[in-house]
């Protein structure tokens, strides 16, 4: 999986925005949906293809498994799908570890 | 997995904490994290293992971690380092450990930005997790 599918993904499909903030590093996406705090993501480009670590890496911060992230990529979820999801049963939770 | 508590500051790459015979014996494998102001390639082999850190105080400049944050570092099968931590969900990754290590602190601290920034915008879920950042990662005078 290449960064820019990700972004070109995570923005069309799931309606993620580029953050305003950013560093010179880091690319952010953010997601607001109600009563959630705010969903960041990074992507990052320091290689042409993702590894399988950052992927769960990028799957938690989406706030679901490794399985539903390559899911929401091959067209098994849907941007509904994923918002219930993430209401519903996020992984993992906000509260994680707090 | 194995347990190490490090501190890390703007002059000191990694000061590991605890009584040093003990650290120099529990450490032995591990030469690059107890080298201070010179960072060498680790030589262990971390295909089939984490390590756990613990990453506390200055971490960069203007930039002090108030509470110690557990971050485990893993590599890949591109052979790149991986830091990231279970609380806030972020990682920084590498051709070496340094290079991962400060693309997270780097990641942490643009976290912070972001989060402060929604906060600001008056969403409460976002300024109530930012408020938990807080109590991690606080902006000091360099």
């Amino acid at each position: 999986m290449r960064p820019q599918e990700i972004e070109s993904l995570l923005k069309n499909k799931f309606g993620f925005q580029q953050a305003k903030y950013h560093s010179k590093d880091h690319r952010w996406f953010e997601l607001q949906l109600p009563d959630l705090p705010a969903i960041l993501t990074k992507v990052s480009h320091k290689r042409n293809d993702i590894s399988s670590i950052i992927e769960g890496k990028i799957a938690k911060q989406l706030r679901v498994k490794k399985d539903f992230f390559r899911g929401m990529f091959d067209c098994s979820y849907n941007r509904c799908e994923y918002y219930q999801k993430v209401k519903t049963d996020p992984y993992p939770p906000f509260d994680f570890r707090f | 997995m194995k347990q190490l508590l490090i501190e890390a500051s703007a002059n000191t790459l990694a000061v590991i904490l605890g009584p040093p015979n003990a650290n120099q014996q529990y450490y032995k494998g591990y030469p690059s994290l107890l080298i201070k102001e010179q960072y060498v390639k680790p030589s262990f082999d971390l295909s089939s293992s984490k390590m756990e850190f613990i990453l506390v105080g200055n971490i960069a400049k203007g930039w002090e971690l108030i509470q110690p944050l557990l971050v485990t570092l893993e590599q890949d099968e591109d052979g790149y380092y991986i830091l990231s931590d279970d609380i806030f969900q972020l990682y920084g990754e590498g051709e070496t450990e340094l290079i991962a290590r400060v693309d997270y602190i780097t990641t942490l601290i643009d976290y912070y930005h972001l989060l402060e920034s929604k906060a600001n915008e008056g969403d409460a879920p976002s300024q109530n997790l930012s408020q938990k950042l807080q109590k991690y990662l606080r902006s000091v005078n360099p």
